[in-house]
Protein backbone atom coordinates (compact mmCIF):
# COMPACT_ATOMS: atom_id res chain seq x y z
CA UNK A 1 0.00 0.00 0.00
CA UNK A 2 2.46 2.16 0.83
CA UNK A 3 4.90 1.63 -2.28
CA UNK A 4 1.05 2.07 -4.13
CA UNK A 5 0.69 5.22 -2.51
CA UNK A 6 4.30 6.39 -3.29
CA UNK A 7 4.15 5.83 -7.04
CA UNK A 8 0.56 7.06 -7.22
CA UNK A 9 1.88 10.45 -6.02
CA UNK A 10 5.04 10.66 -7.96
CA UNK A 11 3.53 9.78 -11.29
CA UNK A 12 0.85 12.86 -10.37
CA UNK A 13 3.97 15.50 -9.70
CA UNK A 14 5.05 13.98 -12.96
CA UNK A 15 2.13 14.60 -14.84
CA UNK A 16 1.39 18.10 -12.85
CA UNK A 17 5.43 19.54 -13.37
CA UNK A 18 5.09 18.39 -17.77
CA UNK A 19 4.99 22.37 -19.52
CA UNK A 20 7.05 22.48 -22.81
CA UNK A 21 10.13 22.97 -21.70
CA UNK A 22 10.52 19.71 -20.23
CA UNK A 23 7.78 17.40 -21.51
CA UNK A 24 10.08 15.99 -23.85
CA UNK A 25 12.10 14.38 -21.44
CA UNK A 26 9.68 14.07 -18.20
CA UNK A 27 7.39 12.49 -20.05
CA UNK A 28 9.37 9.53 -22.01
CA UNK A 29 11.24 9.34 -18.72
CA UNK A 30 7.85 9.02 -16.81
CA UNK A 31 6.23 6.71 -19.32
CA UNK A 32 9.34 4.10 -19.04
CA UNK A 33 8.95 4.87 -14.90
CA UNK A 34 5.63 3.34 -15.24
CA UNK A 35 6.36 0.37 -17.49
CA UNK A 36 8.96 -0.61 -14.81
CA UNK A 37 6.38 -0.50 -12.13
CA UNK A 38 3.51 -2.37 -13.82
CA UNK A 39 3.15 -2.55 -17.60
CA UNK A 40 -0.14 -4.00 -17.28
CA UNK A 41 -1.19 -1.09 -16.84
CA UNK A 42 -0.64 0.36 -19.98
CA UNK A 43 -3.76 -1.88 -21.56
CA UNK A 44 -5.89 1.32 -21.34
CA UNK A 45 -4.43 2.06 -24.58
CA UNK A 46 -6.13 -0.54 -26.13
CA UNK A 47 -9.41 1.17 -26.13
CA UNK A 48 -10.20 3.18 -29.59
CA UNK A 49 -12.44 5.46 -27.78
CA UNK A 50 -9.71 6.69 -26.17
CA UNK A 51 -7.53 7.58 -29.22
CA UNK A 52 -10.49 8.86 -31.35
CA UNK A 53 -11.29 11.18 -28.17
CA UNK A 54 -7.23 12.41 -28.17
CA UNK A 55 -7.04 12.74 -32.38
CA UNK A 56 -10.52 15.09 -31.72
CA UNK A 57 -8.86 16.89 -28.86
CA UNK A 58 -5.61 17.51 -30.81
CA UNK A 59 -7.14 17.58 -34.42
CA UNK A 60 -10.71 19.67 -34.12
CA UNK A 61 -9.12 23.06 -32.27
CA UNK A 62 -5.72 22.77 -33.90
CA UNK A 63 -7.25 23.24 -37.33
CA UNK A 64 -10.03 25.18 -36.42
CA UNK A 65 -9.82 27.25 -33.77
CA UNK A 66 -7.40 30.82 -33.68
CA UNK A 67 -4.96 31.69 -35.88
CA UNK A 68 -3.63 29.20 -38.03
CA UNK A 69 0.24 29.87 -38.40
CA UNK A 70 1.91 26.95 -39.84
CA UNK A 71 1.31 24.40 -42.49
CA UNK A 72 1.44 20.63 -42.32
CA UNK A 73 0.78 18.71 -46.17
CA UNK A 74 -0.33 22.38 -47.18
CA UNK A 75 -3.43 21.96 -44.03
CA UNK A 76 -3.08 25.04 -42.14
CA UNK A 77 -2.74 24.56 -38.60
CA UNK A 78 -2.63 26.42 -34.77
CA UNK A 79 1.29 25.81 -33.63
CA UNK A 80 0.44 27.00 -30.43
CA UNK A 81 -2.96 25.37 -29.81
CA UNK A 82 -1.41 22.34 -31.01
CA UNK A 83 1.59 22.49 -28.68
CA UNK A 84 -0.66 23.21 -25.69
CA UNK A 85 -2.78 20.46 -26.55
CA UNK A 86 -0.14 17.72 -27.03
CA UNK A 87 0.65 18.92 -23.82
CA UNK A 88 -3.00 18.27 -22.06
CA UNK A 89 -2.79 14.52 -23.97
CA UNK A 90 0.93 13.49 -22.63
CA UNK A 91 -0.54 14.91 -18.73
CA UNK A 92 -4.04 13.04 -18.98
CA UNK A 93 -2.04 9.79 -20.32
CA UNK A 94 0.25 9.74 -17.55
CA UNK A 95 -2.62 10.85 -15.05
CA UNK A 96 -4.38 7.36 -16.63
CA UNK A 97 -1.53 5.04 -16.07
CA UNK A 98 -1.27 6.32 -12.58
CA UNK A 99 -4.59 6.10 -11.37
CA UNK A 100 -4.92 2.53 -13.64
CA UNK A 101 -1.72 1.56 -11.63
CA UNK A 102 -2.52 2.44 -8.54
CA UNK A 103 -6.13 0.68 -8.48
CA UNK A 104 -4.64 -2.37 -10.18
CA UNK A 105 -2.37 -2.76 -7.28
CA UNK A 106 -4.62 -2.39 -4.13
CA UNK A 107 -7.31 -5.19 -2.78
CA UNK A 108 -10.27 -4.80 -0.75
CA UNK A 109 -8.23 -5.72 2.62
CA UNK A 110 -5.21 -3.23 2.07
CA UNK A 111 -7.86 -0.99 1.38
CA UNK A 112 -9.24 -1.90 4.22
CA UNK A 113 -6.12 -1.95 6.11
CA UNK A 114 -5.49 2.11 4.90
CA UNK A 115 -8.82 3.35 5.85
CA UNK A 116 -8.32 1.81 9.36
CA UNK A 117 -4.83 3.04 9.92
CA UNK A 118 -6.04 6.69 8.67
CA UNK A 119 -8.66 6.56 11.60
CA UNK A 120 -11.62 5.77 9.47
CA UNK A 121 -12.61 2.67 11.53
CA UNK A 122 -15.97 3.34 11.20
CA UNK A 123 -16.34 3.26 7.69
CA UNK A 124 -14.05 0.40 7.17
CA UNK A 125 -16.07 -1.15 9.49
CA UNK A 126 -19.31 -0.61 6.89
CA UNK A 127 -17.67 -1.36 3.86
CA UNK A 128 -16.14 -4.66 5.68
CA UNK A 129 -19.96 -5.50 6.55
CA UNK A 130 -21.23 -4.52 3.03
CA UNK A 131 -18.69 -6.91 1.58
CA UNK A 132 -20.19 -9.81 3.83
CA UNK A 133 -23.76 -8.78 3.48
CA UNK A 134 -23.01 -8.76 -1.15
CA UNK A 135 -23.96 -12.69 -1.94
CA UNK A 136 -26.71 -12.38 0.61
CA UNK A 137 -28.21 -9.12 -1.17
CA UNK A 138 -27.98 -9.92 -4.62
CA UNK A 139 -29.51 -13.70 -3.23
CA UNK A 140 -32.35 -11.19 -1.51
CA UNK A 141 -32.90 -9.00 -4.93
CA UNK A 142 -32.87 -12.13 -7.00
CA UNK A 143 -35.30 -13.99 -5.11
CA UNK A 144 -37.77 -10.70 -4.89
CA UNK A 145 -37.71 -9.75 -8.82
CA UNK A 146 -38.28 -14.04 -9.87
CA UNK A 147 -41.99 -13.92 -10.24
CA UNK A 148 -41.98 -10.56 -11.28
CA UNK A 149 -44.46 -9.87 -14.14
CA UNK A 150 -42.20 -6.88 -15.87
CA UNK A 151 -44.88 -6.53 -19.15
CA UNK A 152 -47.84 -6.34 -16.72
CA UNK A 153 -45.42 -3.36 -14.69
CA UNK A 154 -45.08 -1.78 -17.67
CA UNK A 155 -48.19 -1.40 -18.34
CA UNK A 156 -49.40 -0.59 -14.88
CA UNK A 157 -46.51 1.00 -13.01
CA UNK A 158 -48.51 1.39 -9.86
CA UNK A 159 -47.57 -2.32 -9.35
CA UNK A 160 -43.91 -1.26 -8.73
CA UNK A 161 -44.31 0.28 -5.25
CA UNK A 162 -45.68 -2.34 -3.34
CA UNK A 163 -43.23 -4.32 -4.93
CA UNK A 164 -40.05 -1.88 -3.93
CA UNK A 165 -41.70 -1.17 -0.59
CA UNK A 166 -41.64 -4.86 0.19
CA UNK A 167 -38.26 -5.37 -0.82
CA UNK A 168 -36.96 -2.56 0.94
CA UNK A 169 -38.95 -3.78 4.06
CA UNK A 170 -37.20 -6.52 4.06
CA UNK A 171 -33.68 -5.62 3.31
CA UNK A 172 -34.27 -3.74 6.54
CA UNK A 173 -36.09 -6.16 9.03
CA UNK A 174 -33.11 -8.24 7.87
CA UNK A 175 -31.04 -5.35 9.20
CA UNK A 176 -32.36 -5.16 11.96
CA UNK A 177 -32.42 -8.85 13.33
CA UNK A 178 -29.15 -9.30 11.85
CA UNK A 179 -27.72 -6.41 13.89
CA UNK A 180 -28.15 -8.22 17.40
CA UNK A 181 -26.63 -11.27 16.62
CA UNK A 182 -23.54 -9.71 14.81
CA UNK A 183 -23.39 -7.02 17.66
CA UNK A 184 -23.17 -10.12 19.95
CA UNK A 185 -20.23 -11.47 18.27
CA UNK A 186 -18.49 -7.92 17.74
CA UNK A 187 -18.64 -7.57 21.69
CA UNK A 188 -17.30 -11.28 22.19
CA UNK B 1 -39.60 6.61 12.89
CA UNK B 2 -38.10 3.68 14.64
CA UNK B 3 -40.44 2.15 16.65
CA UNK B 4 -38.67 -0.71 17.34
CA UNK B 5 -34.79 -1.21 17.75
CA UNK B 6 -32.17 -3.83 17.55
CA UNK B 7 -30.40 -5.34 20.93
CA UNK B 8 -27.46 -4.33 19.67
CA UNK B 9 -28.27 -0.34 19.97
CA UNK B 10 -29.36 2.05 16.79
CA UNK B 11 -25.66 2.70 16.21
CA UNK B 12 -24.89 -0.94 15.01
CA UNK B 13 -28.39 -1.04 13.54
CA UNK B 14 -27.84 2.01 11.36
CA UNK B 15 -24.29 0.79 10.56
CA UNK B 16 -25.88 -2.35 9.04
CA UNK B 17 -28.60 -0.24 7.03
CA UNK B 18 -25.48 2.08 5.68
CA UNK B 19 -23.40 -1.58 4.62
CA UNK B 20 -26.68 -3.00 2.93
CA UNK B 21 -27.80 0.70 1.07
CA UNK B 22 -24.05 0.78 0.30
CA UNK B 23 -23.83 -2.65 -0.96
CA UNK B 24 -27.58 -1.91 -3.20
CA UNK B 25 -26.27 1.11 -4.87
CA UNK B 26 -22.89 -0.31 -5.65
CA UNK B 27 -24.67 -3.51 -7.11
CA UNK B 28 -26.72 -1.07 -9.09
CA UNK B 29 -23.93 0.57 -10.41
CA UNK B 30 -21.86 -2.64 -11.51
CA UNK B 31 -24.83 -4.89 -13.05
CA UNK B 32 -26.87 -2.17 -14.75
CA UNK B 33 -23.87 0.33 -15.80
CA UNK B 34 -22.31 -2.36 -17.22
CA UNK B 35 -25.56 -3.13 -19.20
CA UNK B 36 -26.46 0.24 -20.04
CA UNK B 37 -22.47 0.92 -21.29
CA UNK B 38 -23.03 -2.09 -23.47
CA UNK B 39 -26.26 -1.42 -24.97
CA UNK B 40 -24.85 2.15 -25.20
CA UNK B 41 -28.15 3.67 -24.46
CA UNK B 42 -28.60 7.63 -24.19
CA UNK B 43 -28.79 9.47 -21.10
CA UNK B 44 -27.34 6.19 -19.17
CA UNK B 45 -25.27 8.36 -16.69
CA UNK B 46 -28.81 10.08 -15.91
CA UNK B 47 -30.35 6.88 -15.42
CA UNK B 48 -28.24 5.36 -13.43
CA UNK B 49 -28.23 8.54 -10.84
CA UNK B 50 -32.07 8.93 -10.92
CA UNK B 51 -31.43 4.80 -9.67
CA UNK B 52 -28.68 5.60 -6.89
CA UNK B 53 -30.89 8.80 -5.85
CA UNK B 54 -33.70 6.46 -5.17
CA UNK B 55 -31.69 3.93 -3.57
CA UNK B 56 -29.55 6.71 -1.13
CA UNK B 57 -32.46 8.33 -0.29
CA UNK B 58 -34.60 5.45 0.68
CA UNK B 59 -31.82 3.83 2.60
CA UNK B 60 -30.88 7.63 4.13
CA UNK B 61 -34.87 8.01 5.19
CA UNK B 62 -34.44 5.09 7.97
CA UNK B 63 -31.03 6.34 8.99
CA UNK B 64 -31.03 9.44 11.48
CA UNK B 65 -26.89 9.47 11.45
CA UNK B 66 -25.78 12.11 9.71
CA UNK B 67 -23.09 11.01 6.75
CA UNK B 68 -24.92 8.03 5.66
CA UNK B 69 -25.41 8.86 2.17
CA UNK B 70 -21.79 10.02 2.23
CA UNK B 71 -20.95 6.30 3.59
CA UNK B 72 -23.25 4.24 1.30
CA UNK B 73 -21.64 6.13 -1.97
CA UNK B 74 -17.87 5.54 -0.41
CA UNK B 75 -19.34 1.56 -0.16
CA UNK B 76 -20.60 1.77 -3.80
CA UNK B 77 -17.24 3.90 -5.77
CA UNK B 78 -15.25 1.13 -3.21
CA UNK B 79 -17.48 -1.94 -4.62
CA UNK B 80 -17.39 -0.05 -8.57
CA UNK B 81 -13.22 0.04 -7.84
CA UNK B 82 -12.75 -3.46 -7.31
CA UNK B 83 -15.30 -4.53 -9.64
CA UNK B 84 -13.98 -2.56 -12.99
CA UNK B 85 -11.09 -4.26 -15.01
CA UNK B 86 -10.27 -0.44 -16.55
CA UNK B 87 -9.90 3.36 -15.60
CA UNK B 88 -12.55 3.98 -13.25
CA UNK B 89 -11.50 7.52 -11.92
CA UNK B 90 -15.05 9.12 -13.72
CA UNK B 91 -17.33 6.91 -12.09
CA UNK B 92 -15.52 6.74 -8.84
CA UNK B 93 -15.46 10.29 -7.87
CA UNK B 94 -19.23 10.63 -9.75
CA UNK B 95 -20.50 8.68 -7.06
CA UNK B 96 -18.60 10.46 -4.10
CA UNK B 97 -19.71 13.74 -5.61
CA UNK B 98 -23.37 12.48 -5.94
CA UNK B 99 -23.34 11.40 -2.29
CA UNK B 100 -21.69 13.98 -1.17
CA UNK B 101 -24.30 16.62 -2.96
CA UNK B 102 -27.36 15.00 -0.99
CA UNK B 103 -25.72 14.28 1.83
CA UNK B 104 -25.28 17.85 2.41
CA UNK B 105 -28.79 18.75 0.91
CA UNK B 106 -30.35 16.27 3.58
CA UNK B 107 -27.97 18.26 6.25
CA UNK B 108 -29.75 21.73 5.50
CA UNK B 109 -33.73 20.40 4.35
CA UNK B 110 -34.18 17.20 6.48
CA UNK B 111 -35.39 13.86 4.96
CA UNK B 112 -38.38 15.27 4.53
CA UNK B 113 -40.49 15.51 0.46
CA UNK B 114 -38.47 18.72 -0.26
CA UNK B 115 -34.75 17.35 0.66
CA UNK B 116 -35.50 14.01 -1.11
CA UNK B 117 -36.42 16.19 -4.40
CA UNK B 118 -33.89 18.67 -4.51
CA UNK B 119 -31.45 16.36 -3.47
CA UNK B 120 -32.59 14.17 -6.48
CA UNK B 121 -32.48 16.69 -8.65
CA UNK B 122 -28.99 18.01 -7.57
CA UNK B 123 -27.81 14.51 -7.97
CA UNK B 124 -29.11 14.04 -11.58
CA UNK B 125 -27.66 17.33 -12.74
CA UNK B 126 -24.62 16.40 -11.51
CA UNK B 127 -23.93 14.01 -14.62
CA UNK B 128 -24.35 16.79 -16.82
CA UNK B 129 -21.54 18.56 -15.57
CA UNK B 130 -19.41 15.48 -14.23
CA UNK B 131 -17.26 14.91 -17.67
CA UNK B 132 -16.01 18.17 -17.80
CA UNK B 133 -15.08 18.36 -13.84
CA UNK B 134 -13.07 15.45 -14.61
CA UNK B 135 -11.85 16.73 -17.82
CA UNK B 136 -10.51 19.52 -15.85
CA UNK B 137 -8.62 17.43 -13.79
CA UNK B 138 -7.13 14.85 -16.30
CA UNK B 139 -6.43 17.75 -18.99
CA UNK B 140 -5.97 20.88 -16.62
CA UNK B 141 -8.03 24.35 -17.04
CA UNK B 142 -7.11 24.66 -20.74
CA UNK B 143 -9.07 22.53 -21.86
CA UNK B 144 -12.36 24.47 -20.54
CA UNK B 145 -10.43 27.50 -23.12
CA UNK B 146 -10.84 24.48 -26.13
CA UNK B 147 -14.10 23.48 -25.49
CA UNK B 148 -15.21 27.35 -25.67
CA UNK B 149 -13.25 28.60 -28.39
CA UNK B 150 -14.81 25.66 -30.53
CA UNK B 151 -18.17 26.35 -29.48
CA UNK B 152 -17.27 29.97 -30.33
CA UNK B 153 -16.59 28.91 -33.84
CA UNK B 154 -19.31 26.46 -34.50
CA UNK B 155 -21.84 29.07 -33.54
CA UNK B 156 -20.08 30.90 -36.26
CA UNK B 157 -20.23 28.38 -38.62
CA UNK B 158 -24.14 27.61 -37.96
CA UNK B 159 -24.97 31.42 -37.47
CA UNK B 160 -25.97 31.00 -33.82
CA UNK B 161 -25.14 32.87 -30.69
CA UNK B 162 -23.85 32.44 -27.29
CA UNK B 163 -27.56 32.92 -25.59
CA UNK B 164 -28.74 29.77 -28.03
CA UNK B 165 -25.97 27.94 -26.56
CA UNK B 166 -26.85 28.89 -22.82
CA UNK B 167 -30.40 28.20 -23.37
CA UNK B 168 -29.45 24.41 -25.00
CA UNK B 169 -27.45 24.05 -21.18
CA UNK B 170 -30.55 25.31 -19.78
CA UNK B 171 -32.62 23.08 -20.97
CA UNK B 172 -30.22 19.80 -21.05
CA UNK B 173 -29.70 20.54 -17.00
CA UNK B 174 -33.39 21.47 -16.30
CA UNK B 175 -34.47 18.26 -17.88
CA UNK B 176 -32.32 16.28 -15.78
CA UNK B 177 -32.99 18.77 -12.78
CA UNK B 178 -36.79 17.44 -13.45
CA UNK B 179 -35.85 13.16 -13.83
CA UNK B 180 -33.90 13.34 -10.53
CA UNK B 181 -36.71 15.56 -8.67
CA UNK B 182 -39.11 12.58 -9.50
CA UNK B 183 -36.29 10.40 -8.49
CA UNK B 184 -35.98 12.01 -4.90
CA UNK B 185 -40.03 12.45 -5.10
CA UNK B 186 -40.37 8.37 -5.57
CA UNK B 187 -37.54 7.89 -3.10
CA UNK B 188 -39.60 9.89 -0.53
CA UNK B 189 -42.80 7.84 -0.45
CA UNK B 190 -41.15 4.55 -1.22
CA UNK B 191 -39.29 5.02 1.89
CA UNK B 192 -42.96 5.68 3.66
CA UNK B 193 -44.60 3.38 2.01
CA UNK B 194 -41.66 0.78 3.08
CA UNK B 195 -41.78 2.07 6.70
CA UNK B 196 -45.63 0.77 7.00
CA UNK B 197 -44.51 -2.56 5.08
CA UNK B 198 -42.21 -2.98 7.62
CA UNK B 199 -44.28 -2.25 10.92
CA UNK B 200 -46.77 -4.78 9.41
CA UNK B 201 -43.65 -7.21 8.97
CA UNK B 202 -42.42 -6.95 12.55
CA UNK B 203 -46.45 -7.15 13.94
CA UNK B 204 -46.44 -10.62 11.90
CA UNK B 205 -43.06 -11.82 13.31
Amino acid sequence: MKWSLLYFFLGVIAALLLNEHNHLCLFPAALAGLALIDRRAFRIFLRWKLWLFFLLLVAIPVLVVGPRDARWINLPYNSTMLRLNLLMVERSILLMLTLRMFTSRISPAALSRGLARIHLQQFDEVFRLSQSMLPELRAAIGRSFKDVQWRQIARRPSGLMPLLSRLVASIIFAARRSAPSAGQEEAG
Amino acid sequence: MHKTESAAGPAYEEKVIIALFGALWGLMEITLGALLKGTRLPFSGAILACLAAVIALTGRYFVRRRGAILMMGGVAALLKIFSVGTVIAGPFFAILLEALFAESIVALLGRGRLGCILSGAVMVSYTVLHPFFTQGILYGGRIYEVYWATARQAGQWLHLEIRHLALFIILYLGAHAIAGGLAGWFAFHLARSSEKELERMEQAA
